[in-house]
């Protein structure tokens, strides 16, 4: 071989990773276990020597680890159950002197916790936290009786941990578990305990009787779900669920999914505040998100719920306008709240003018991740037979290309002319997850694709499917944002699809679609590629209004209190309603975006907020007939400058049966009443899953393609789950 | 919960967030294990010098400072578990070629003239000099930019390039005597 004829590629070629062998699965557990434990141990070491109140219920911690890897994972070493047992014997021979110390250290707690809750919500605490509150109080109350018999318990338990030598055996645990548990029934045991933070000195005290349970509790929150039966977990999760949106901290949620939620959006006195602002969205992905959770036999976190993209999952056969340049008509109805008899709904819904676009040719990137992660069946493999169908769907002249990205990233497919489809599948199928190509970072490769085959007025789009693992070349999210936003501006907009379960960075992908004027769609069946990828192809894909805003003014003569049901994360600020500045929604062609408002009348009975003994300070103005005012602001997609389409809401808007109504809105609602259930019900009164199910019953429609009908599967299961 | 970059996983780690660290490791196993490899050429090997590496991050992270990509940086904390594993075991086992190892790699799909070149590089990749092969695997095989690569070896980005020039003379020499035995 030549000096000349070494190239920097043959090296690379040489090095190419698709020659190393993929790591076992187990081999990466052990790793990360390892690592953990000992980052256990480190963590206790730290907070050794500081103050008293930690001491014991790290140690705490530290046995419902122990006990609980134990539990679930039998090989565990022998060394190191003697040494969790023995901790625990250590915990139990110290409880008296600690019984005395800590039920007063964790009251005082408690009741700051209490005080600091009622400060911050001053106005809207919901009577159920405060129960929950006493309740604690309650139990700790409670615990402080049953001493002697945890006394009597100790004496049970230390002989045979002293007397055998040898690594307990699971029928030996079985035994404790079985232990009288008379007055110990945990009450707590749903709720509080499964959450580090909450594990308090009263559950030390019920420890011996209850440890085989918590420490499940324990293990659950460690991911170690898998031997725990799907209707346990769900028992479990619910309360869980609960307590950790108190808990700012919860390093042990149950789960990777990352959601972002901010609280949900409060009662507002319309004399307060008269205007309420939003963005709109036509993302789905919590919906599939959600009817994925409750498929798999567990309720989702309240976290994962964002109404509004649930509601705006079905699509509703709103009246459609018919020109272009006024592109969407609002349709609006005034009527009682199915959960609530005192005040009404009032729901506003938009459908964009759905145009056939034929001039138009789309050069789409698809920008997949390969990462090993995605090699589950239902991440990679779905998302090939997703583009395939997509494929096929699209018109000769449209371009594809295919970009992956893992540790590194590569061009797989050149853009090539939808003519050439044998090319583009044969490229998907080679798809594999764990390989990696070199080259620089993944997105600004799609990027420079999709720039090469830019045209402009056609649709430019990159495509991006993901299981959140998003080492894309950009690791500050930030920039990232900034890449997309800049790109857009040029005229590439990008989607996102989110696959799988377990790592789904909900948050980041519903901000990157965001920035790139897409859908954040999360896809778990073929079903739902279907949908996503076919059927709402040309929604998707060809938008007809840009930055679409909806403000609406309420008249305090008419209207006393409102609330807007979801979109918490769309809130916009009311002078950023006329700012072109202010980014926004977008809607694609024959898109619908529903928003519905809980109002209560001037001279009903509905109002959450008591009004005030010395009156209000601010005198309506108004002496209008007019219940509110919407106005709706949007950008053609190539014009920079907004225009407002308005329409005054008024008596005759309101009906009042329900029954007078489309199908289309009282579906509406029964979806907008199952997104607040599962988000923690805290409006809906005693309205049941089976009430809503009797709703959405009635409300089907023609449901063509049986997505109504599954939502009401999806509730049957979801009340069989609560 | 909400964090996703590795800078913010990483502050939340130091701060003793178990679920952040778990989740860094997560998502780097996949290359500490790559690189690992990369320079044990064999998958047993590789998964130990990993967990090593797992277990090591526990006591190093605390003096990642940001001054370099976290990425970076655990490539070279992973280069320098995986260079000491190695030593030890070549020891151990009275090896004196870690060559032979690298008959691990499996022959390239396609052209077998290609894989035999590719794999004759392997050899001569594997007896360079610590150093040199260091840089050698992090820029051409990893796709490290030299400034990258220099951060995880801790030196100036100059001295990649020169290590880049130094191994490419060394790899000539040894692809023309053409002697890996």
């Amino acid at each position: 071989m030549k000096k000349t004829d070494l190239k920097d590629s043959d090296i690379q070629n040489a090095l190419n990773s698709d020659q190393i062998p993929a790591y076992e699965k187990t081999a990466k557990q052990q790793a990360i276990e390892a690592a953990l434990q000992q980052f256990d141990e480190q963590t206790e070491k730290k907070f050794q020597g500081s103050s008293l109140i930690q001491r014991p219920i790290l140690i705490t911690a530290n046995i419902f680890k122990k006990i609980g890897d134990w539990i679930m994972n039998i090989s565990y070493s022998q060394m190191a159950t003697i040494s969790g047992l023995a901790i625990a014997v250590l915990v139990v021979a110290l409880m008296p002197q600690m019984q005395e110390q800590i039920p007063a250290i964790k009251e005082q707690q408690y009741s700051v916790k209490s005080s600091s809750q009622l400060r911050q919500k001053t106005e809207e605490i919901a009577a159920e936290e405060e129960v929950a509150v006493l309740q604690k109080r309650a139990d700790i109350q409670s615990a402080k009786k049953p001493q002697p018999q945890a006394a009597a318990v100790q004496r049970k338990m230390l002989p045979p941990v002293a007397s055998y030598q040898y690594a307990p055996t699971p029928e030996s645990m079985a035994n404790l578990s079985a232990m009288p548990q008379a007055d110990y029934d945990v009450a707590a045991g749903g709720g509080g305990v499964g959450v580090q933070h909450e594990v308090n000195a009263p559950t030390i005290a019920r420890m011996p009787t209850k440890m085989a349970r918590i420490a499940k509790l324990e293990a659950k929150s460690y991911n170690r779900s898998r031997l725990l039966g799907a209707q346990q977990m769900a028992e479990i999760a619910q309360p869980l669920n609960r307590v950790a949106d108190h808990i700012e901290h919860d390093q042990f949620a149950e789960n990777r999914d990352r959601f972002a939620k901010p609280q949900e959006n409060p009662v507002r006195l319309t004399n307060k505040h008269p205007v309420s602002t939003f963005s709109v969205d036509v993302d789905t992905a919590s919906y599939s998100f959600v009817r994925r959770q409750i498929n798999a036999g567990r309720l989702p976190q309240p976290k994962a719920v964002r109404i509004e993209e649930m509601i705006n999952y079905f699509s509703y056969d709103y009246p459609t306008p018919t020109v272009a340049n006024r592109p969407f008509k609002p349709t609006i109805a005034l009527y009682p709240t199915p959960w609530n008899n005192k005040t009404q709904l009032l729901h506003i819904g938009i459908k964009g003018y759905s145009h056939t676009p034929i001039s138009k040719k789309s050069n789409l990137v698809f920008l997949i991740d390969v990462s090993g992660s995605m090699s589950s069946q239902d991440k990679l493999p779905l998302l090939k037979n997703g583009l395939k169908m997509l494929v096929d769907s699209l018109k000769p002249d449209d371009t594809v290309a295919i970009v992956v990205y893992a540790g590194a990233a590569g061009t797989v497919l050149e853009p090539t002319s939808v003519k050439q489809r044998a090319k583009i599948i044969a490229a998907l199928d080679r798809l594999q997850a764990g390989g990696s190509t070199a080259g620089g970072a993944g997105i600004d490769l799609a990027y420079s694709l999709a720039q090469s085959g830019f045209v402009k007025g056609d649709v430019n789009r990159i495509i991006l499917a993901t299981d959140g693992d998003f080492n894309v070349g950009i690791t500050d999210k930030d920039a990232l944002k900034g890449m997309i936003e800049q790109k857009r501006k040029s005229g590439i907009f990008l989607s996102v699809l989110g696959f799988g379960q377990g790592n789904y960075n909900d948050r980041l992908m519903q901000e990157l679609a965001q920035n790139g004027n897409g859908i954040a769609a999360y896809i778990d069946n073929l079903n739902e590629a279907r949908k996503v990828l076919v059927q709402e192809a040309t929604a998707n894909l060809f938008p007809i209004a840009k930055d679409v805003k909806i403000q609406v003014e309420f008249n305090p003569e008419q209207i006393s209190e409102y609330r807007l049901i979801g979109y918490e994360t769309r809130a916009l600020k009311r002078e950023d309603f006329k700012n072109d500045k202010v980014d926004a929604g977008d809607i694609g062609s024959g898109h619908t975006v529903t928003a519905i408002y809980e109002v209560s009348l001037v001279g009903g009975t509905g109002q959450l907020i008591s009004p005030l003994r010395y009156g209000s300070t601010t005198k309506p103005r108004s002496k209008s007939e007019e219940l509110a005012y919407l106005k709706i602001r949007y950008k053609l997609p190539n014009e920079t400058k907004s225009k407002l389409i308005s329409r005054a809401i008024v008596k005759d808007d309101q009906v009042d049966d329900l029954n007078q109504l489309s199908s289309d809105i009282r579906f509406g609602s029964a979806v907008a009443a199952f997104g607040q259930l599962l988000g923690g019900g805290r409006y809906t009164g005693d309205f049941s899953y089976q009430d809503i199910i009797k709703l959405a019953n009635s409300s089907k429609g023609d449901d063509q393609f049986g997505y109504r009908a599954e939502f009401v599967s999806l509730l049957r299961l979801a009340d069989s789950l609560k | 919960m909400e964090q996703l970059s590795d800078s913010d996983l990483v502050e939340r780690a130091q701060k003793g967030d178990r679920q952040a660290f778990s989740d860094l490791l997560q998502r780097h196993y996949q290359n500490i294990y790559k690189l690992a490899y990369r320079w044990c050429g064999r998958q047993d090997d590789a998964q130990d010098v990993a967990q090593e590496v797992c277990v090591k991050l526990v006591g190093a992270i605390a003096g990642y400072r940001g001054q370099a990509a976290f990425s970076s940086w655990l490539y070279g904390i992973t280069l320098n578990a995986a260079r000491d594993f190695h030593r030890k075991k070549v020891r151990h086992d009275k090896r004196e070629d870690t060559a032979l190892d690298l008959d691990q790699f499996q022959t390239t799909v396609g052209n077998p003239e290609n894989s035999l070149i590719s794999s004759l590089i392997r050899r001569c990749i594997a007896l360079l000099p610590d150093n040199l092969r260091m840089a050698v695997i992090l820029v051409h095989g990893e796709g490290l930019n030299h400034l990258q690569a220099a951060q995880a070896q801790d030196c100036a980005e100059g001295t990649i390039s020169w290590r880049l020039s130094q191994a490419r003379k060394n790899l000539h020499t040894c692809l023309d005597r053409g002697d890996i035995s």
